[in-house]
């Protein structure tokens, strides 16, 4: 066990309660661990499990058996530490876009969470739909502002369970750029988890393909692309090798 | 005439057509009006109720009394169907006993209601609350439990405890449909209400109702029943317009 490892999945397993109590195995004996500041992607197929090992990491779920480590330690529920970005839209929508953002601030006083919550909608440019409820937002600002809020409250780590899945196309590219370009101010480490294998490629430092159910960990790779990574990467060799690799690998 | 007006012009028709049949049915002289007064004298009736000492002697008695017993029932139905539309526990607790007793014919428990609380407010408001705050649990509890998991989680991941995650996440989401329950209960109160003082009555509306029976003062009675439906639709209004505006994130397109 290396010190410098933030989260450390040793032989965690799930297993849920399926009709009429078949047990269904969601995740089996999955081992990896992330260090601090690493940007990983989990990939792989529909309902391999990546996402519950994504809620597995929040704490919304224990490990039937193995352990999930943060820190060092037994996670025993979700925490402030860990941010979640959920893949449907969980703006709270009785809260103004402004109130939205500064949701994790709450107990922090006036002035200087007025002047955080500014500054991250401007970055997110939410600015003008401050005043506004999440209703009126489109799919993409309502990514942005999910980000916004786990984001202002800086997190250690940020899970984000396929947050642009739901978005067309160039709405997820200027996503993807944003995070990239927001992650790369801070600290934070990153666990995102996708069934694009380009995204993953595109946005991870180290790449850990799961193979269908139950999901085990079938790879797990180091990007190639240089930083800051963009759209002009996925007409690289590296890219394109890596992806064909990927893509033969990755279970139907 | 645009499709707006057409829906109004729908929707005056029935009324029409019954003030109509009514005024036609009285003026031929056929019924007696000790069993059906004309709409035009009902309506005298229905003026000449509207005057101070009626105000005092009927109307504020049974504003009282519904006031105070439906707020009782909010006050117990509120906590309860929120607890049990989240603690499956206490869902396990009530729904058997609620299920229950929102069958008991509430009319059947007047006599006890008398025979425990006597004749006075507290009949009242024991009739009301019996008949409002089950039913309220039940629906209370079921907008509670419809909240989207994922918000609850949401709310769970920056830190929130159980008890903050009721107050800052399940109560906000279901106000506006606990408020729409709250509206149609309303409903249910004035009824109940006016059977509690029909029974066993000192002053209030439906005594008022019931008084003007006894001296076949029938369009005393249809005024006090036009009345009592005007109060209800007043209340229904006041519970749409104060939802549209407190729960604007819910309504606004």
């Amino acid at each position: 066990m290396s010190n410098s490892s933030l989260l450390q999945f040793d032989r965690a397993s799930k297993t849920f309660q399926g009709a009429k109590k078949h047990p269904i195995v969601a995740l089996q004996e999955i081992t990896f661990s992330i260090s601090h500041g690493e940007f990983v992607t989990l990939l792989g197929p529909s309902g391999c499990g990546k996402s519950t090992a994504l809620r597995l990491a929040a704490g919304l779920e224990t490990a039937t058996t193995g352990t999930v480590l943060y820190q060092g330690q037994p996670i025993g529920g979700p925490s402030v530490d860990r941010g979640f970005v959920f893949q449907s839209y969980s703006a709270f929508p009785w809260l103004t876009v402004r109130e939205n953002t500064g949701f994790g601030l709450s107990q922090h006083s006036g002035d200087s969470r007025e002047q955080e919550v500014s500054h991250w909608l401007s970055l997110m440019g939410l600015s003008e739909f401050a005043d506004t409820y999440p209703r009126a937002l489109s799919g993409g600002m309502r990514q942005r502002l999910a980000l916004a809020r786990s984001m202002i409250i800086k997190p250690k780590l940020l899970l984000l369970d396929e947050p642009f899945g739901a978005l067309d196309e160039r709405t997820r590219e200027s996503m993807q750029q944003l995070l990239l370009d927001v992650v790369s101010k801070t600290d934070c480490t990153v666990l995102f988890v996708t069934h694009d294998i380009r995204e993953a490629i595109l946005l991870g430092d180290r790449i850990i393909l799961l193979s269908s159910r139950p999901g085990k960990v079938l790879r797990d790779v180091v990007c190639p692309l240089s930083k800051p990574r963009g759209r002009q990467h996925l007409r690289t060799p590296e890219f394109n090798s890596l992806y064909e690799t990927i893509l033969d690998e990755f279970p139907a | 005439m645009g499709p707006r007006l057409q829906d109004r012009a729908t929707s005056f028709a029935p009324i029409a057509f019954l003030l109509l049949a009514w005024y036609g049915l009285t003026r031929t002289g056929m019924v007696d009006p000790v069993f059906l007064p004309g709409p035009i004298q009902v309506f005298h009736s229905f003026l000449s109720l509207l005057s101070f000492s009626f105000f005092r002697e009927e109307l504020l008695p049974s504003l009282t009394r519904i006031g105070g017993a439906f707020l009782l029932s909010v006050i117990l139905a509120f906590p309860l169907g929120i607890l049990s539309g989240q603690i499956p526990r206490i869902a396990c607790l009530l729904f058997p006993l609620c299920g229950f007793t929102r069958y008991l014919p509430v009319a059947a428990l007047v006599p006890l209601c008398i025979l425990w609380f006597g004749i006075g407010d507290a009949q009242k408001i024991a009739v009301i609350t019996i008949g409002v705050v089950f039913q309220l649990i039940l629906v209370i509890s079921a907008d509670s439990v419809a909240v989207p998991q994922e918000l609850i989680e949401a709310g769970r991941t920056f830190g929130l405890s159980r008890s903050q995650v009721l107050w800052r996440i399940v109560v906000p989401w279901s106000m506006p449909a606990i408020w729409d329950d709250l509206r149609i209960a309303a409903g249910w109160a004035w009824s109940y209400l006016v059977l509690a003082e029909l029974v066993a009555g000192n002053r209030g509306i439906g005594y008022f109702i019931i008084q003007s029976q006894r001296y076949l003062e029938t369009d005393r009675v249809f005024a006090g029943i036009l009345f009592v439906g005007i109060l209800g639709v007043l209340t229904d209004l006041l519970f749409r317009v104060s939802g549209a505006r407190l729960f604007r994130w819910n309504h606004e397109q």
